[in-house]
């Protein structure tokens, strides 16, 4: 400091006071990096506080205000305020000569000096703001500030606008400055952030000054800034795609995005993030989205991945942008079903019927794989995608070429595909993958639009695994009825699970059976063992002919029939013969051989027990099989060579029947039973859906009591539609099929009204 | 430490918290810097000081009001006159030390302080009589009887009854 | 020599701060100085109460003096007018007139509340009042008015109706949402009874654009049941204080049945202040269940309750013992402030809730005044106890409570620093050590409506 002046006395005069004032403020302003010394700083305070509580109230009239210390504040307020305009007018005619960039620098460096010294002056005036500033506010004065936010306002008034005036030069020069960073040079950022953030502070809201207030820097900077952007994007995006592919434009604009977030981390206001953002967004996706849609399907077809992803992310930032995607992945994704289904009918020319459930199954879930994972990679699992390749996956996997118009030939192969893979010795199960490909057959599964259909395969599969002991496990058994189960439901899985109970409960059976007999008869040379299987649980029906019990095993017969009698009393017994296997021990041969056979064969040899040469009818009338079945269990007979068949209907044990192996398996389906099981089982389904709909039908009425024919069909095919897609045709058959068995009726006067009959 | 000299040239040390307890002294130091220099405190006697220096002394540590916090606007603020039992203590003085240590807090802006004395002189006021209170702080009545009566009338709505 | 007068306007001001009534207007008399000094104080807030409006116009009103020194009306910042003065059984048409013009003069206004069913001839002058946040006004207005009072703008951050018509009520939906950033406290209180009901759906569009409420009171709205309300509050999940009337919706022969509360209970994590007011049942009495059933229903989603107040009908039902205990089971540890009025609390009750609320700092119920020495104070942090029997008066037989006894009632209760009984407030103060009991009259307002 280069000499102090002396402190003027308490109560001087304005002048007096104010000279001493104004060369402490100015030595702020201008010279404060020569620093100032503790008893200047508190000099001046001191002064000022004097001025400030110098006021007395020397009016005469007393009933009027204390306008005294109204003065005494708005003195020091009104003449810091012409100090501050001079000064600035000074900075302001310095700035003329300058521009661009220098004007920006000189800019910024006066700002910086002048808001450093504000922060100073404002302490030093601290009485005056922490007095009559505030009571002036608080009366309710406009246009009075604290010190520091008056410099502020005094800025803003003569050097912010003028400058401002003369075309926007501040705004005008950052602006060309950002240009030129877009356009890939060097720019000095911290600069434009300087000048930037003037802007913002510059903004006053009048009723708190503390409070953020962004109308100067909107007016003055954001609006014209947003602006040139759009321009500058619109031009850059047009000349860009007239020259490069949209895979390289995809780039570009993901690009020029994350650039201007990036800017606004670097030298904008946070709050300009979203408007410059969403220009961005409209300029850059939103003006090129009609071609980016059109050239999705190409990215598709060619597995462009990275491509993908990138169209993905761009389109998802604008709103409807994904929605035309979604559309063109689902054609694309039902195309490629219907093309590999086409496909593996084509090989070889394979006709429909001996179609390969597995090769079927392979080529939906192939398809279905590759596009789920082209979802979740290359649109991050986005729902709604989700939902296109799910209605596409629905689409081909119930009506391709190899279903035709039915729609009971994927559930049926999918059945079939999953009984191979449950059944003894299929190669995956050794390998261990077995659960794997059981969770595959879900994922078609969940498409499959007749559960029902897949239910009744699946069920009479099962039967036959259980029967036949050929299931490759227990474990992977119940975890499929357990997918089966949280897919569907407890009901749908109900008669699968009381299947396996069945089947333990008859194990139990057999064992006690047996412990009975050892301890009653020991003349037993039979091994024998049984299942009772529930009637409505199992898809068997009992053979349709008589069937005379061999005398060999009626004694083991009666006596389970009676012990079980005892065991159960009011159980009907049905025997399915049909469905028994036997083996007979060889006795007449030099080598003992086992013969694996069943029931009818059974009975057929037993009776050469007593015989060496029986006709055709001979056997028929010992054993009471028809004719015709009787014809095809010899053929097998005469092709193993146990029987000789050298003259017309008249067979002849072989005494000198051999076989390399010690078991022989006798036991193999007659062709008739192959070719009809579809068509039953389909018979199974027809008969099932129409008991469905007509019990659904039922509770409905039984709830609504009465209801319009249209809107009962619309009840009907949303609770149902989770097994099967009933046809309005059956619904309106069964609700006849009602109306005649007095369920419901029709309610007189009221057309297509229905109601319940209790 | 920094050293306080006071209007009659008396030099005083205190700790920097303590001092700081002034919101004038914390924001000088804080805006010109630390050093050795002594600060002059051209407004403030030695006998005072030294009372500001024992109260800022005992509430040492204790949080600052904020810098913007508005005290006389919202009704909702309690105006309650309590006054702690030490401060009661450390402001049992006579009337010319009482209204210098109000000064003094004003001047230093030491918010505490100032409530304190503000609250005593209201206490003292409280219940007494136009006359009384001219008594109690030898004041003399510049009213003329007619202004007097204009007055009373006039804020007549202003007291309870 | 520093004197009184040498302390400057600046600090003049700020002692005043700490001075009320009679004290200012010594203050004003005793020089120009302080005069002067005094002047933003004694006008910062006018009351207007009954016993100004009695003795007019021999007592100059507020606002005759506002409008005889116009320079007056920019330190008003509270106007609160409890009365109008009569002249022929009418409002005095000259109050009225100099009351409004000099409200159009204070343009500092930042609260204004008048209980008087005279609100028409004060609804211009409130207008453009930028500061203005506070509203309190008696709103029985006809279409027109209501539209005049629904354009005022501003930064209202408490709003209350007192006997709200259904003209202003159909006007909330379009007005409330201009306050949509300020306003923290609603307050609607005896809208039309019966005859029109304050429907739930016109108050649940409103609720929905005041997410931020802190405080809401429904008292005494018609038929608006004490479960519409608890459904009503989801909308404000930041509420802090909850007024509200329980009600019996059908007043069936035999047993009153409060519509069910709907489940789920409405989220009220940051509630702290409850009221319920039993009055506005259809019943002579409501049954506890109702009382229990709300705290109940809301147990799950409020932490703990700082104060509670409940309203019954008539002194002479007393509180629920086991609902009591309910309230302290739920609420014991954290209530500072309790409060019973219009009902009797037994002995029992009152040493339940001793024993039970440890951080108790406010009592307020009909003192049952022989028997107080006898109740457990010893161990709580009650600092204060007001009586809410006001009616000793009205010669029921009530004996007032004795200097003796409040003075065996501080002795024993440590914290204990202040009783207040009828016009009576017994203050203790320590001078060394002594106790020293000092009855000091003064008329206590216990006009108590929800918080505000």
């Amino acid at each position: 400091m280069s000499r102090d002046s002396p402190i003027p006395a308490q109560h001087s005069d304005l002048a007096t006071t104010w000279a001493f004032l104004e060369e402490g403020v100015d030595h702020i302003l201008k010279k404060l990096q020569t620093g100032v010394s503790y008893s200047k700083y508190m000099s001046l305070y001191t002064v000022a506080y004097n001025y400030c509580t110098s006021s007395k109230i020397n009016n005469n009239d007393a009933l009027s205000n204390r306008t005294g210390a109204n003065l005494m504040g708005s003195d020091l307020y009104n003449h810091l305020i012409r100090y501050f305009v001079i000064h600035l007018k000074c900075l302001r005619e310095e700035s003329e000569s300058l521009q661009e960039e220098a004007l920006l620098r000189y800019y910024a460096k006066e700002w910086d000096r002048y808001t450093t010294g504000s922060n100073y002056i404002n302490r030093l005036f601290t009485y005056l703001n922490r007095h009559w500033v505030k009571r002036e506010r608080d009366e309710g004065r406009k246009n009075v500030y604290p010190v520091y936010t008056l410099a502020l306002v005094q800025w803003k008034n003569n050097l912010f606008v003028p400058i401002q005036q003369k075309h926007a030069k501040l705004a005008g020069a950052i602006l060309r400055l950002i240009e030129q960073q877009r356009n890939g040079e060097t720019i000095d950022q911290g600069l434009v952030k300087k000048v930037v953030d003037s802007f913002v502070s510059l903004g006053l809201d009048e009723t708190d000054p503390n409070k953020a207030c962004l109308d100067v820097y909107r007016e003055h900077f954001e609006a014209p800034f947003i602006n040139t952007t759009e321009k500058f994007y619109q031009k850059e995006s047009e000349s860009f795609l007239a020259e490069y592919s949209v895979s390289e434009y995809l780039k570009k604009a993901e690009e020029r995005l994350k650039e201007e977030e990036d800017r606004v981390d670097r030298y904008l206001n946070t709050q300009t993030r979203k408007a410059l953002v969403s220009k961005c967004e409209h300029v850059l996706i939103r003006e090129h989205a009609t071609l980016m849609w059109e050239s999705f399907e190409n990215l598709l077809d060619f597995d462009k991945d990275e491509d993908l992803q990138r169209m993905y992310a761009l389109l998802s930032r604008i709103p409807e942008g994904l929605e035309p995607l979604r559309q063109r992945f689902e054609a694309h994704v039902k195309k490629a079903g219907l093309l590999a289904v086409s496909k593996l009918l084509g090989e070889g020319d394979t006709a429909v019927e001996s179609l390969d459930p597995k090769a079927y199954v392979d080529a939906l879930l192939d398809v279905h794989q590759k596009n789920s994972e082209t979802v979740n990679r290359s649109f991050r699992g986005e729902a709604g995608f989700v939902a296109s390749l799910d209605k596409a996956c629905r689409e081909f996997v119930n009506r391709n070429a190899a279903t035709g118009t039915s729609n009971t030939k994927s559930p049926e192969l999918l059945a079939k595909h999953t009984d191979l893979l449950l059944r003894k010795n299929n190669k995956l199960a050794e390998e261990g993958d077995l659960e794997g490909a059981l969770n595959r057959v879900m994922i078609l599964f969940k498409y499959i639009e007749d559960k029902d259909v897949f239910q009744t395969f699946y069920t009479t599969k099962l039967s036959k695994r259980l029967i036949h002991g050929v299931s490759a496990s227990d474990e992977s058994e119940a975890s499929m009825i357990s997918k089966l189960k949280e897919a569907c439901g407890f009901e749908y899985t109900n008669k699968l699970q009381r299947m396996f109970t069945d089947m333990s409960l008859s194990k139990d059976l057999t064992d006690s059976f047996k412990e009975r007999m050892q301890q009653n008869h020991d003349d037993i040379d039979i091994t024998f063992s049984v299942m009772v299987l529930g009637t409505n649980f199992w898809p068997l029906n009992p053979p349709t002919h008589e069937f005379v019990i061999p005398a060999e095993i009626l004694p083991t017969y009666d006596r389970f029939q009676k012990y079980y009698q005892q065991k159960h009393s009011g159980r009907k017994l049905t025997w399915l013969w049909n469905y028994c296997k036997n083996e007979l021990r060889t006795n007449y041969l030099n080598q003992k051989y086992i013969l694996m056979t069943s029931s009818y064969q059974m009975a057929v040899l037993l009776q050469y027990n007593k015989n060496d040469t029986l006709s055709l009818s001979e056997l028929v009338t010992a054993t009471s099989v028809p004719k015709e079945l009787m014809t095809q269990v010899l053929a097998v007979f005469v092709k193993a060579k146990v029987l000789i068949n050298e003259e017309t209907d008249q067979y002849d044990l072989n005494p000198s029947f051999k076989s390399k192996k010690v078991r022989v398996n006798l036991n193999q389906p007659i062709k008739a039973e192959v070719k009809t099981e579809t068509a039953e089982v389909l018979k199974t389904v027809d008969e099932d859906r129409k008991f469905v709909i007509q019990a659904t039908i039922v509770r409905i009425m039984k709830a609504r009591k009465t209801m319009k024919n249209q809107t009962l069909i619309q009840e009907v095919i949303s609770q149902i539609s989770q097994r099967f897609a009933p046809k309005i045709p059956d619904i309106k058959k069964a609700i006849d099929t009602l109306l005649e068995k007095d369920y419901i009726e029709r309610v007189d006067g009221q057309r297509e009204t229905f109601a319940y009959v209790a | 430490m920094v050293t306080l000299v006071t209007s009659d040239n008396e030099k005083f040390t205190a700790d920097k918290e303590v001092a700081e307890r002034s919101v004038l002294i914390k924001n000088m130091l804080e805006d010109v810097g630390e050093s050795d220099q002594p600060i002059p405190l051209p407004n403030v006697s030695s006998s005072v000081l030294k009372k500001v220096l024992e109260y800022c002394e005992h509430h040492r540590g204790e949080p600052l009001p904020a810098a913007d916090a508005d005290t006389t606007q919202d009704d909702t603020r309690k105006r309650t006159t309590d006054i702690s039992e030490w401060d009661q203590k450390f402001i049992t003085v006579d009337q010319e030390m009482l209204f210098e240590i109000i000064l003094a807090a004003n001047y230093l802006d030491i918010k505490s302080l100032l409530d304190v004395g503000c609250k005593t002189v209201a206490n003292m006021i409280k219940g007494k009589t136009p006359e009384e209170i001219r008594k109690l702080f030898n004041i003399v009545n510049d009213f003329t009887p007619e202004e007097e009566a204009q007055i009373k009338k006039e804020n007549e709505w202003a007291e309870d009854r | 020599m520093v004197s009184a007068e040498n302390l400057h306007l600046d600090v003049l001001e700020l002692i005043f701060f700490y001075l009320d009534g009679n004290d200012l207007c010594s203050v004003a008399l005793v020089s120009k100085v302080f005069y002067a000094s005094v002047i933003p104080r004694l006008y910062h807030k006018i009351l207007f109460r009954v016993n100004h409006a009695k003795r007019y116009p021999q007592l100059k009103s507020p606002f005759h003096a506002i409008l005889a020194r116009k320079d007056l009306a920019i330190h008003v910042r509270q106007v609160e007018i409890c009365s109008i003065p009569a002249l022929k059984s009418q409002h005095h048409p000259t109050f009225l007139s100099e009351c409004s013009q000099a409200l159009d003069l204070c343009s500092n206004l930042r609260s204004f509340r008048c209980t008087e069913n005279a609100l028409p001839p004060f609804l211009l002058p409130i207008q453009d009042k930028e500061r203005l946040q506070e509203l309190q006004v008696h709103a029985n207005l006809t279409t027109a008015q209501s539209e005049k009072l629904t354009t005022i703008r501003g930064n209202l951050t408490n709003l209350c109706l007192d006997y709200g018509s259904w003209n202003i009520i159909d006007a909330l939906p379009k007005w409330i949402p201009n306050f949509v950033n300020t306003l923290t406290s609603l307050c609607l209180y005896a809208i039309e009874q019966m005859s029109i009901n304050l429907k739930e759906n016109v108050l649940s569009e409103v609720l929905r654009q005041l997410p931020g409420l802190l405080g809401l009171h429904l008292v005494g709205c018609g038929k608006l049941e004490h479960a519409a309300v608890l459904r009503l509050v989801s909308h404000t999940p930041l509420l802090e204080s909850l007024s509200l009337s329980t009600t019996v919706s059908i007043p069936s022969i035999n047993s009153e049945s409060a519509s069910p509360l709907t489940k789920p209970a409405p989220s009220l994590q940051h509630l702290k202040h409850l009221a319920l007011d039993a009055r506005y049942s259809m019943m002579s009495s409501p049954t506890p269940q109702i009382l229990s059933s709300i705290l109940e229903h809301i147990q799950s989603s409020v932490p703990g309750l700082v104060s509670f107040m409940m309203r019954l009908p008539e002194l002479k039902i007393v509180a629920a013992k086991d609902f009591i205990e309910k309230l302290v089971k739920l609420h014991g540890s954290t209530l500072r402030i309790l409060a019973f009025l219009d009902c009797a609390v037994s002995l029992e009750s009152i040493s339940t809730i001793i024993r039970s609320c440890t951080n108790l700092e406010r009592l307020e119920l009909p003192i049952p005044t022989k028997d107080i020495v006898r109740s457990p104070l010893r161990a709580s942090n009650l600092q204060i106890i007001v009586d809410t029997d006001t009616h000793s008066g009205h010669g029921h037989g009530r004996v007032s409570l004795s200097q003796e006894n409040a003075c065996l009632v501080m002795i024993r209760a440590p914290q204990l620093r202040k009783i207040v009984s009828g016009k009576r407030i017994w203050k203790v103060t320590f001078l060394s050590q002594a106790l020293i009991l000092q009855p000091v009259v003064t008329i206590v307002i216990s006009e108590i409506i929800p918080w505000l």
